[in-house]
């Protein structure tokens, strides 16, 4: 299969761009394009044709989706062909051209058989860089391992090393015979540690059994240990019971005894000692009390005599503390009254001084005629105040006043000095506005003359520098040059004559060559052998047919032909002579044939160099007439260009001088711009100079301006109207400030008027406000004011004064009355006053009353005493009888007559009571510690013992049962145990839990193992495949590869060669001329991508052997090459492209151009994607 | 009217099998779970006021042998009889085997029949009438139903038997018998053991296999339980299925059809999946994964199948959480053009893959594979290659699968690695 045409109608940046890719047989195609011309694209475009346009590429940027089209022709070896289009789309996408309908997918399947999808197509028919030094980094990977490297290359991929690789390392992973700690080992380390739980976790029946033997057997010990417990155990309790009671009893039996020896004393009740006692201390402290309360009384009698209650104080009591509470505020007014009174006096003396400094007319009593004056103070005050405001008003109104005058006598000197200009400023305004609108027109001026300068002076150096023509830049700008068409013609020509010319030349020489040649060949020919020419054997035939009609003439015909016979044979007879003849003709002719093929040749050689003879005399015939045609051609030239005074040289070298002409003329044409804009400038400087110049004269004639500059004449018009409008705006300034100041002054007076009428107002007023005062109405405020401050203080003074002496007379009032209440009191009770002041008496009768109430306090206090004195006798005497009557009763209880016979009979009692109680806690402790049993078995069980031997035998049972309990304990626990282990084992799943676990075990370690079987297989039969390929195809592969390795390394190799690895397995090496072999790794990176590129394109040379080839499309992989290696990679593309189809994008244009020069047999052609 | 619970085949702590660790696996949520199904099976008895349960044989594994798991059964039988449920039991093949059955500490409300002669035993109250006989060895042979007596009238006559009947696929034959043997004694109900798969034989009389209470492994999908059955009058008014197992085996094919990348896949899956969980019941699951159909990416599919089977278990483990264990993967889908002709060009490549299929299965063609296999089992043990492991590898046909997979493998990395540059 072929690709004849590529469609790109809509797709990436193309629209309706097409391919012709139909040429050669098959041909190597070249497709240029850049990146941006879309080299890729149309790589991708060419796949998407045949397999469908994928929907993740981004080539509808240009042409929507929907709308892409890539169509283009395909053609069997067969000859057999079709045209289809490709849309985008999931179905249906091939379309017949022109129509549009949609053809079925299967119409492709001659072209590309089912099994070829885009991914394989690109693999087996499809280069590119990235696959190229992919492929060379692979052959290092696998250290050159043939099979390997022949597989890569034949399937076009590389990483075949990189699948097996990663099948053995995946199933290593999962498991390997001796390691531990892989997938699947690890599981079945697992499984039997799941295993070995089971069993250890299991319970079995015989153990079950023997489990429930054990407690059971356990169980009856530890009763019989417990039965013999209990018996030791009664034993030793009746032991302890004997030794708890054993002392009880002994001292049971010596109380009895002593209660007999008390024997018949009489048992009286237990109070009855108590109560002797009592009776007996009753009698003797009664007794004794009652002495004591006797003599207290008698001195109690005594001591009330003494004391003495006055009856009239008492009875006055209330009256004389009313009196005592009065003293106090009286002793207190007698102290104070003298300070009072002097205070008193000091501040009407000092009021006296006071008025006399207002009013020396009036007296101190008189003094209240001024007290309505006192009422003035705010009046005053305001006035005074006011009087201060009006001055101060009047003065500021005046200074103001005086001021202001000044101020306009200065503005009118100020107007009056101001000059007035009649000078026209809008004129002088408007001039220098278009003075300045013109911009620096001056400087503009100067550098366009000056560049106008530069400009002749340029075309004038070029003009000098372009020869051939001597006379003016005016003359050559007027001159009439040839136009391009005319030189154009001539070039072509004095080309064609030059070619001709020279040509002639090349094929005189040839001829001369050839000639030579031939006339070598000759020459040898003739050296070689001595070859007659057809011309000496038509010779020696005419000399012989010349004979034979001699003989013919004289001995048939018998002609006389002496003479011609003496002329034919001069010195030997006819006959002779002809058969010498025809010898001679014979042998020529026999020569000839025998050498026939020599004499063809040298005839041909003869014929040849005739004919180049002859060519040669046509030439240098034809190189003649070419001259002269050269010299026709030359006048024609040369008379074009003599009327224009130019000395023309070659067409070609006139044409550049032809252009240098016309940039020549430009320029001067620019020059010629320049200049007329410098008159222009001058012109507009000029004018605006006279403009501006007038204005100043206007102001200023004394300025001389003719060497003034425009810009500084401006500057002076500026600076002027500065001036002037400076002028105008004082002056304006001042006017406005005389109005202002005429309004102030006016303002000023009426101010003053008014202040005027407010002064007589306020003299009146003070006249009202003062009268009375005593001063002069026109007396100065602040007099006034200080003698009515001293009238206020006057008033104050006396009125303290007047306050103070009716204290004094209210006090004198108090302690009159005072007196008159306490004499009054003291004559009524009889008191004595002796002279005394009332206020002493007052206090005398106090203390008096004081006394009285203590006495009358005593004498109460002694008659209550005396009072319980005499109960406490009569208490004390009825003891003494209760006593005694006690007595007489306990006597006779106790059956005996003296009071002393009462103290030993109540001992007794005491005694044989005391006994009986001791007994009965005896009998009290036995039966607690007796266990219940009664005294009498007691007295019976100690009587049977051995009493001393108690403790040892105490002692042994102890012993004894220590030993059954340490026993039973021992039992309990093994119990315990065994209850235990049955417990753990009653219906425990852990051995069901363990066996779960042991088979997730199993089925992991079997999952594991299938993939671990998988990886395995799968690594093996890709081995099996790759070595079975290398046996199939290593030979002629190998050598054809080499082959192409050694052009492809420029020599630097020379073939190819496998031998056996250290481990046996074969590998690939290089062979340097000298035959020194280079392993793999030993290969620089760009030499192991030839290497790659070798085997891949012998194997595809394999296969293209068989079955229809496909076109091999080759992406870019000369980046890498060299020049040299570029072209030979080419070569070997153009050798390949006798095979099948090769299609070679790139996006470097050295590669066509090393293209261009290779000579190919199936044809090469470049297609541009622009 | 009176109910009684029909069950069999307990096989009481008989492992799952087939469940193989990864890192999701929702190991917590499935432990126990036979336990776990019988004391439902008491629950439900309890619950239902049954009368009786019937337990027709293989209470336990032959070669099971903690007795844990006696004392474990006689404790939740003893739960019966504080509610006066009684419980009547045959050995089957399994019992038979196993010397537990024996020392069996049974409680006292449970009776197992003699293996010496059919025994008969009468319910006075409910006038029913119980025949049954127990395997006395794993081999019977014999056809036990025909030494039972016929029915007893005005009874409600009930045979329990462990038995294969006239054979059932994928189940050993034992005690073999007819349902014509059956139907012949004139009783109302078979309550027969020892098939795993529910299945009532015939309604007039019932013939009934109750099946397993709970699955062991993916042969035993779907819902497993015992049959309720109610009797009003002395005839069978209802024979209810109650599902008693607390994890549920499911098969889930899904097909790939036109599947056309990897995301599809797994979206595919976990529609398929989410299908799948309802029928559960809230159970935890054990999924078995198949992909079908034809698809353009099998050969991707192919290259990597323990990135796949990654693949799912993460999806299950994010669908479902603990309640789903994938128990295994299988893709069986086939490519959607037909690999041979897609190798018909004659590339070295094409001829790559086709002698890569072309290999044929057998180890011996397999240079080194022999090898390969003993190591694995020197070092692997025996159970993993018995004849229920997917790894037996004593049939052929297990190897030619591997190889097959690995040849598939194979072709989809060589394609694949292609694809990616």
């Amino acid at each position: 299969m072929r690709i004849d045409r590529l469609d790109l109608t809509a797709y990436g940046p193309f629209t309706d761009k097409s391919l012709n890719l139909s040429e050669g047989s098959p041909g190597l195609h070249l497709i240029y394009g850049d990146n941006e011309a879309g080299k890729s694209t149309s790589l991708r475009a060419l796949i998407a044709w045949l397999f469908g346009i994928r929907s993740n590429k981004n080539d509808n940027y240009l042409h929507s989706s929907p709308q892409l089209r890539i169509g283009g022709k395909l053609r069997l070896s067969s000859g057999e062909n079709i045209e289809f289009v490709r849309r985008k789309g999931t179905k249906g996408t091939l379309l017949e051209p022109g129509t549009d309908a949609t053809l079925d997918d299967s119409v492709l399947l001659p072209y590309l058989p089912s099994g070829i999808d885009e991914n394989l197509f690109t693999k087996l028919y499809g280069i590119d860089h990235g696959r190229l030094v992919a492929g060379g980094q692979e052959l290092l990977d696998q250290s050159g391992d043939l099979g390997q490297a022949l597989f890569s290359a034949a399937v076009g991929t590389a990483s075949l090393r990189e699948i097996l690789s990663e099948l053995q390392k995946s199933a290593e992973e999962l498991f390997t015979p001796r390691a531990a700690t892989k997938f699947v080992n690890k599981a079945i380390l697992k499984f039997k540690e799941a295993q070995k739980l089971i069993r250890d976790s299991s319970l079995n029946v015989s153990e079950w059994k023997r489990l429930q033997k054990e407690l059971a057997d356990t169980l009856s010990i530890i009763q019989q240990v417990e039965d013999s417990i209990n018996g030791k155990s009664k034993e030793k309790s009746r032991l302890d019971r004997l030794n708890r009671v054993k002392g009880a009893l002994a001292e049971r039996h010596g109380v009895m005894a002593r209660i007999k020896e008390l024997g018949d004393a009489l048992l009286l009740p237990e109070d009855f000692e108590e109560k002797h006692k009592d009776a007996r201390t009753n009698l003797i402290n009664s007794t004794e009390t009652k002495a004591r309360a006797e003599a207290k009384l008698f001195r109690l009698k005594e001591e009330s005599v003494t004391l003495n209650a006055s009856d009239e104080l008492l009875d006055n009591e209330e009256s004389i503390l009313a009196i005592h509470k009065e003293l106090g505020a009286v002793e207190k007014i007698i102290e104070d009254r003298p300070e009072q009174d002097g205070k008193a006096r000091l501040l009407r003396n000092e009021a006296e001084l006071l008025l006399k400094g207002v009013r020396t007319d009036l007296g101190i009593d008189d003094s209240d005629k001024l007290r309505s004056l006192t009422n003035h103070k705010k009046w005053i005050n305001d006035l005074v105040q006011k009087h201060g405001l009006l001055n101060q008003e009047k003065e500021n109104a005046e200074t103001t006043l005086c001021d202001v005058e000044d101020e306009l006598e200065t503005i009118k000197k100020g107007l009056e000095e101001q000059t007035q200009s009649n000078l026209d400023l809008s004129k002088l305004k408007a001039a220098v506005a278009a003075a300045r609108k013109a911009g620096d027109i001056e400087q503009r001026l100067s550098d366009s003359q000056n560049r106008a300068l530069e400009e002749e002076d340029a075309c004038e150096s070029e003009r000098s520098r372009l020869g051939r023509f001597t006379g003016t830049i005016e003359v050559l700008s007027k001159i009439a040059m040839p136009v391009s068409e005319t030189l154009d013609r001539y070039e072509r020509q004095y080309d064609e004559l030059t070619e001709n010319i020279r040509d002639y030349d090349r094929r005189l020489k040839e001829l001369k060559k050839d000639q030579k040649l031939a006339e070598q060949d000759l020459k040898a020919l003739l050296l070689t052998n001595d070859v007659s020419t057809i011309s000496e054997l038509e010779e020696v035939r005419s000399v012989r047919n010349t004979g034979w009609n001699l003989i013919k003439r004289k001995y048939i015909e018998e002609i006389d032909v002496e003479k011609e016979i003496v002329e034919f044979a001069s010195d030997s007879d006819l006959p002779t002579f002809y058969e010498q003849k025809v010898d001679v003709a014979d042998n020529v002719s026999d020569q000839m044939r025998l050498a026939a093929d020599q004499v063809v040749k040298r005839e041909n050689l003869e014929a040849k160099i005739e004919s180049l003879k002859s060519r040669h005399n046509d030439i240098t015939e034809e190189v003649r007439k070419a001259n002269d045609e050269k010299g026709v051609y030359q006048n024609e030239w040369n008379s074009i260009w003599e009327p224009l005074g130019v000395n023309p040289g070659l067409p070609r070298e006139m044409k550049q001088w032809l252009l240098k002409v016309d940039k020549l003329l430009a320029n001067v044409q620019t020059a010629k711009t320049v200049s007329g804009e410098v008159k222009k400038l001058a012109e507009n400087c000029k004018t605006l100079k006279n403009s501006v110049s007038q204005q100043i004269s206007n102001f200023d004639d004394s300025i001389d301006m003719k060497e003034m500059c425009l810009e500084a004449m401006i500057n002076l018009c500026e600076h002027r109207i500065e001036q002037e409008e400076a002028a105008f705006e004082q002056k304006r300034q001042l006017e406005h400030s005389l109005n202002n100041t005429e309004i102030r002054i006016k303002r000023m007076r009426e101010k003053l008027k008014s202040n005027e009428t407010d002064q007589v107002n306020w003299i009146q007023e003070w006249g009202q406000a003062i009268a009375g005062l005593g001063v002069e109405p026109d007396v100065h405020p602040e007099k006034a004011t200080e003698t009515f401050d001293q009238l206020l203080m006057f008033f104050d003074k006396y009125d303290k004064s007047e306050d103070l002496r009716k204290r004094i007379l209210g006090m004198d009032e108090v302690t009159d009355k005072f007196e008159k209440k306490v004499f009054e009191f003291a004559d009524g009770i009889g008191f004595k006053r002796d002279g005394h002041e009332a206020n002493a008496i007052a206090a005398q009768l106090n203390r008096d009353l004081n006394e009285a109430r203590e006495a009358r306090a005593s004498l109460k206090k002694i008659e209550k005493q005396g009072k319980e004195l005499t109960e406490e006798i009569e208490d004390a005497n009825i003891t003494i009888r209760t006593a005694q009557e006690q007595l007489a009763s306990l006597r006779d209880q106790a059956g005996v007559e003296t009071d002393e016979d009462l103290e030993s009979a109540g001992e007794n009692s005491r005694k044989r009571r005391e006994m009986q109680k001791k007994l009965d806690m005896l009998e009290q402790e036995l039966m607690r510690n007796g266990d219940g049993l009664g005294m009498q078995e007691l007295e019976k069980e100690a009587g049977e013992s051995d009493v001393d031997s108690i403790d040892g035998e105490l002692e042994m049972v102890s012993s004894e049962l220590e030993v059954l309990r340490t026993n039973r304990d021992t039992c309990r626990d093994q119990r315990q145990t065994l209850e235990n282990e049955i417990k753990a084992k009653d219906g425990s799943s852990a051995a069901a839990i363990a066996s779960e676990e042991a088979e997730q075990q199993l089925a992991t370690m079997i999952s594991g193992a299938e993939q671990y079987l998988r990886l395995q297989i799968a690594a093996l039969i890709l081995e099996q495949r790759i070595e079975d390929y290398r046996k199939k195809n290593q030979t002629p592969v190998l050598g054809r590869a080499g082959e192409l390795f050694a052009k492809l390394t420029l020599g630097s190799y020379a073939n190819l060669r496998d031998e056996l690895d250290k481990d046996g397995k074969p590998i690939l090496l290089g062979v340097r001329p000298n035959d020194i072999e280079v392993s793999v790794d030993g290969m620089s990176d760009g030499t192991r991508d030839q290497l790659f590129l070798s085997l891949r394109i012998a194997t595809l040379e394999q296969h293209l052997l068989k079955g229809e080839p496909m076109p091999f499309i080759v992406d870019d992989i000369l980046i890498g090459f060299d020049d040299n290696r570029t072209r030979v990679c080419l070569e070997i593309l153009a050798e390949l492209s006798v095979s099948t189809q090769v299609l070679l994008f790139t996006h470097h244009r050295r590669v066509l151009e090393l293209a261009d020069k290779l000579p190919t047999e199936a044809g090469l052609f470049t297609h541009e994607l622009v | 009217m009176f109910k009684f619970i029909h069950a069999a085949d307990v096989h009481l702590d008989s492992p799952l099998r087939g469940l193989s660790r990864y890192e999701s696996a929702p190991a917590e949520s499935i432990r126990d779970a036979c336990r776990r199904a019988f004391v439902n099976l008491v629950d439900l008895a309890i619950e239902e006021k049954v009368a009786f349960v019937l337990l027709a044989g293989d209470l336990y594994d032959g070669d099971w042998k903690d007795y844990s798991t006696g004392i474990f059964l006689s404790q939740q039988l003893g739960r019966l009889g504080q509610h006066n449920i009684s419980v009547f039991a045959v050995a089957g093949n399994h019992d038979a085997a196993n010397r537990m059955t024996k020392a069996l500490n049974r409680p006292a409300n449970m009776t197992i029949l003699t293996s010496r002669k059919v025994e008969t035993i009468e319910i006075e109250k409910l006038a029913v009438v119980l025949h049954g006989q127990s395997f006395g060895t794993q081999h019977v042979d014999e056809n036990l139903a025909a030494s039972f007596p016929v029915a007893e009238k005005e009874m409600f006559n009930i045979g329990l038997l462990h038995t294969s009947l006239n054979g059932r696929e994928g189940h050993a034959v034992y005690a073999p018998c007819s349902v014509d043997d059956l139907r012949s004694k004139g009783y109302k109900y078979w309550a027969l053991g020892h098939i795993h798969k529910q299945e009532f034989v015939s309604e007039d009389p019932w013939v009934v296999f109750p099946g397993c209470i709970q699955g062991r492994h993916i042969r035993e999908s779907g819902a497993k339980g015992c049959v309720l059955v109610t009797v009003v009058e002395g005839d069978v008014s209802e024979v209810e299925k109650r599902p008693l197992d607390v994890l549920r085996w499911i098969k889930c094919s899904i097909d790939l059809t036109d599947a056309s990348d990897m995301r599809e896949v797994l979206e595919r899956t976990r529609k398929s999946i989410e299908n799948e969980r309802p029928s559960a019941d809230g159970r935890p699951m054990a999924m078995r994964i198949r992909f079908e159909g034809s698809t353009p990416i099998s050969d991707e599919l192919a290259a990597y199948p323990e990135r796949l089977e990654q693949q799912i278990n993460m999806l299950g483990a994010e669908i479902a959480g603990d309640e789903l264990w994938i128990e295994r993967v299988e893709n069986a889908v086939v490519g959607k053009r037909d690999l041979e002709l897609t190798l018909s060009d004659d590339s070295t490549f094409g001829k790559l893959l086709k002698d890569i299929l072309a290999t044929p299965g057998t180890p011996e063609e397999i240079y080194g594979l022999k090898d390969v296999i003993a190591d694995l089992r020197l070092k692997m043990p025996s159970e993993a290659f018995g004849s229920s492991s997917v790894l037996n590898l004593d049939e052929i046909q297990t190897v030619e699968r591997l190889v097959e997979e690995a040849k598939h493998m194979l072709v989809g990395r060589l394609l694949k690695e292609e694809g990616d540059r």
